[in-house]
């Protein structure tokens, strides 16, 4: 990586407009800083490695092929998880609403007979939550990964929906909801 | 009641310690006085705490290599739109000039598949495709190479479309096609999102024009089709096989607004010479 040491002291949004400027090589500061936060989103939604590398690389892509879309005064993160949700969003379009099952399932290690009582529960726990969570809505799933998995404040989760605090609020406390209805459908509301 | 409706929104700021010493305070007060917040709130707070014990996914180092590789295309390729577009006003000026010196027909299409196949092996080589399948085309080369009938149709079914492409064209190369294949192919044809797709799957299936079903599927494709470069290939087949049936469905893209206007002349060229 051959960019300049002082360019990690940058802001996000100076090196945004630095990258739109025409030094492309300075998105390598922006992609270190979030690769991770973003892969992690993506991974969340298509639970699948390849697809999730390739989908990364499809965000960091489009933040260059848009970059003149960027404005000064756009919160560089709050862009970037923009991209993120449209390319999530269009992959799902694009591939329908099709699962992956998770690698680390308890199915694919039903043969390790190392494990411990313990462990085999808790693995139950993840596959039900991750099968519960892959029959929400993209919307309701969304949200929740958002406000649950990303470290993001309610004002900056509306402003990457383009919504309001208390609409998000409201939407998580229904995608909540839904999330219960399907892990234990026989509690009422 | 209506401090219910105001408490339940704030019980998520409470988990992440988003609220105010007082906000905090109203709702714990709160919790102990109405048991249907309670309630939903004992279940709201499992469901929350459970999500928070799901497993951080890894993240594979080999990422900043594929970032470094997508940056490195970037800079020598250029952005993929301009040189889209470039492909794009190049194979209408070529169509224009075909169109004024009255080349043969099926040549220009042979021509142009040929132009495609060139700009897009080189094109796939280096940007990834809109669906940033970046680091899939060489695994995907592999795949098609060794694909049978049956991996044909799965891979024809590919979200990638470099793949999707490769597919269609194996299936050239196969002895014989079954009525799957075929009927893939078809599917192909009025459905791919991808033009270079839409267009090999054509040039597949004008091979088999002489079965009657691939032929009236072809003729019926005709409005399916919204892109010039395909449209255009499919006027000059239908030049090419005489087939005056076309006309009918000739007449109907003439009706719509969007037609652009190469392809206009195109099919008013065509019914003349059909009729
Ligand atoms: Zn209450």
């Amino acid at each position: 990586m051959n960019y300049n040491r002082d360019a990690n002291d940058l802001t996000d949004n100076s090196l945004m407009e630095k990258v739109k400027g025409g030094n492309a090589q300075l998105l390598t500061v922006l992609f270190m800083r979030y690769h991770k936060d973003i892969y992690r989103f993506i991974f969340r939604f298509v639970r699948h490695k390849e697809e999730s590398q390739d989908l990364l690389q499809t965000v960091f892509y489009r933040v260059l092929k848009y970059k003149h879309t960027y404005k000064e005064n756009y919160e560089f993160r709050t862009w970037l998880y923009q991209i993120t949700r449209n390319v999530v969003s269009d992959n799902f379009k694009k591939n329908g609403l099709v699962y992956y099952s998770d690698e680390n399932s308890l199915a694919d290690k039903a043969d390790d007979s190392l494990l411990i009582d313990q462990e085999i529960e808790k693995q139950q726990q993840i596959d039900s939550l991750n099968l519960a969570l892959d029959k929400l809505s993209f919307n309701d799933r969304e949200v929740i990964i958002l406000s649950r998995f990303q470290n993001l404040g309610y004002v900056e989760i509306a402003k990457i929906l383009n919504s309001t605090e208390g609409a998000v609020r409201v939407k998580l406390h229904r995608a909540i909801n839904e999330l219960k209805l399907i892990l234990h459908p026989k509690s009422t509301k | 009641m209506k401090k219910c409706d105001k408490i339940k929104p704030l019980f998520f700021s409470y988990f992440n310690h988003e609220l105010s010493r007082d906000e905090e305070l109203s709702l714990e007060t709160h919790l102990q006085t109405c048991p249907d917040c309670k309630s939903e709130f004992d279940t709201i707070q499992a469901v929350w705490e459970s999500l928070g014990n799901l497993p951080e996914p890894p993240v594979d180092p080999i990422v900043i290599t594929q970032f470094t590789n997508m940056l490195n295309s970037y800079q020598e390729a250029g952005p993929r739109k301009t040189y889209l577009q470039q492909l794009i006003a190049n194979f209408s000026n070529f169509f224009n000039q075909l169109g004024q010196r009255h080349y043969y027909p099926r040549f220009a299409y042979s021509l142009l598949l040929i132009l495609i196949s060139f700009s897009l092996g080189y094109y796939f080589s280096r940007v990834s495709d809109a669906g940033g399948n970046y680091a899939h085309h060489d695994k995907s080369s592999v795949i098609a190479d060794k694909a049978d009938k049956k991996d044909l149709f799965t891979l024809l079914n590919s979200p990638y479309a470099p793949v999707r492409l490769r597919a269609v064209a194996y299936s050239n190369d196969l002895p014989s096609l079954d009525s799957t294949i075929v009927y893939a192919l078809i599917t192909t044809l009025n459905n791919d999102t991808n033009d270079n797709v839409r267009l090999a799957a054509l040039e597949s299936l004008s091979r088999l024009s002489h079965n009657p079903y691939v032929r009236q599927e072809l003729i019926k494709s005709l409005t399916n089709q919204e892109s010039p470069i395909v449209q255009v290939a499919l006027i000059d087949l239908m030049l090419e096989l005489q087939e005056k049936r076309s006309i009918k469905y000739f007449k109907k893209m003439l009706k719509r607004n969007s037609l652009n206007s190469i392809v206009k002349s195109r099919i008013t060229e065509t019914i003349q010479k059909l009729g």
